[in-house]
């Protein structure tokens, strides 16, 4: 049932790579949203792993504005298709599917996939976390210019943060031989 | 004895006005282990991500006598700065199974090595338990195990005892010392340098400024608050 799920999801993550127009792009990002919110242990939880992939998104869009390029597209995508991709990892039952998958095989590959997003979800959640913590403790009168000036600075950090940590990540995996 | 790591004239840098590395040369021979120390932002992590071939730049690096290429690194064992980096599996016998398994070694046969490579750490007894439920110091030393369990030629560690306590980094030290493998490692913690390594190299600004025995080098209190070591 969990995996007929994930597999279900993987379809959604697909469809949203695929589609053109930004009105469907967008529908799959909020059922994207809402899938990744429902499948975390609690919305709560599940919220600050979005957060570096809305913050990547936002960057997209702002250098698609720059550039004269325009248009959500991409950033539309980029949310609908982590937040598929995480929700489907939580929900897959990735261990049995390596167990039973030959050495190599798509499956396993996909399998291993999915378990390194899970992973890295986590570290995003755990990363965005520790500077809201940093962040409240800095600045803790809110609603107050500084207050939103600190938080721009602070999501900027994250966002630098998470690309760091998933090159590292990415670089390990790849020393160990299962980065390819 | 053979050379394991020979480097020459490296140079590195993120701004091509500022190079993080300039004209690094070093040997590492079998069976020696080496730390690269310096202070913090001396250049030492990106200097193993360039041995690596992580980062790309001007100068020569050969692991066993080759050009660094996969078929090179799969006869290493790297230990990251972060052990979330590496070990992300359900349990460490997976986790250690797991690039084995990649190889197409069989699973039965993934998992003695696995057992046997957390036995070497002291941590046969967790190997049921994912690494995010361990201690730091546990982490570490699950790191170094999924390292040695391809039974690596040459040991590569970050900064291996950044953020440990004195009783963790000493169990890391005697670890890596019982293991035997040729190591080279970056770190700034003068007591793990002087139990682990036969020869430190300094590192300063990006540039290896000294190089030695650990009691010859650390023996001038003032050349080490120089190099910022203390």
């Amino acid at each position: 049932m969990r995996g007929a799920a994930a597999i279900v999801l993987l379809i959604g993550a697909g469809a949203a790579a695929w589609v053109r127009e930004e009105s469907w792009a967008a529908g799959l990002a909020a059922v994207g949203v809402a899938a990744h919110l429902i499948t975390a242990p609690d919305w709560r939880r599940g919220l600050p792993a979005l957060v570096p992939a809305l913050l990547f998104a936002a960057a997209l869009a702002a250098l698609g504005q720059f550039g004269g390029a325009g248009g959500l597209l991409p950033a539309l995508k980029t949310v609908a298709v982590f937040a598929f991709v995480v929700a489907a990892a939580r929900l897959a039952p990735v261990e049995p599917w390596l167990g039973r998958a030959g050495p190599g095989s798509r499956w396993f590959r996909g399998a291993l996939f999915l378990l390194m997003v899970r992973h890295f979800a986590a570290i995003f959640g755990q990363e965005t976390w520790r500077m809201l913590v940093a962040h409240r403790l800095a600045a803790p009168r809110r609603w107050r210019r500084e207050w939103f000036d600190s938080l721009a600075w602070a999501m900027a950090a994250l966002l630098r943060r998470a690309l760091l940590r998933a090159e590292r990540f990415y670089a390990a995996q790849r020393v160990r031989g299962l980065g390819e | 004895m053979k050379p394991v790591v020979e480097v020459r004239d490296l140079w590195f840098g993120f701004d091509r006005q500022a190079p993080v590395l300039r004209g690094i040369s070093f040997c590492v021979e079998e069976g020696e282990r080496v730390a690269v120390m310096g202070p913090n932002g001396a250049g030492k992590s990106t200097l193993l991500w360039r041995l690596l071939g992580l980062y790309k730049g001007p100068g020569e690096v050969k692991l066993f006598g080759e050009p660094v290429r996969p078929a090179v690194l799969a006869r290493l064992g790297v230990v990251f700065q972060n052990p979330e980096d590496m070990l992300f599996m359900p349990s460490l016998e997976a986790d250690l199974a797991l690039p084995l398994i990649n190889r197409g070694i069989g699973r039965a046969e993934a998992s003695a090595r696995a057992q046997e490579a957390l036995r070497l750490v002291g941590l046969e007894q967790h190997a049921r338990r994912s690494a995010s439920s361990l201690s730091l110091g546990e982490r570490k030393r699950a790191a170094i195990a999924a390292a040695l369990v391809t039974q690596p030629e040459l040991l590569i560690l970050d900064e291996p005892t950044a953020e440990l306590d004195g009783r963790a980094a000493r169990l890391l030290a005697d670890t890596v010392v019982r293991m035997g493998v040729t190591t080279l490692l970056t770190t700034h913690d003068l007591t793990f340098a002087d139990r682990v390594a036969r020869r430190v190299l300094i590192l300063v600004g990006g540039v290896l400024v000294a190089e030695g025995a650990p009691a010859e080098v650390f023996s001038v209190p003032s050349r080490l608050e120089a190099w910022g070591l203390i």
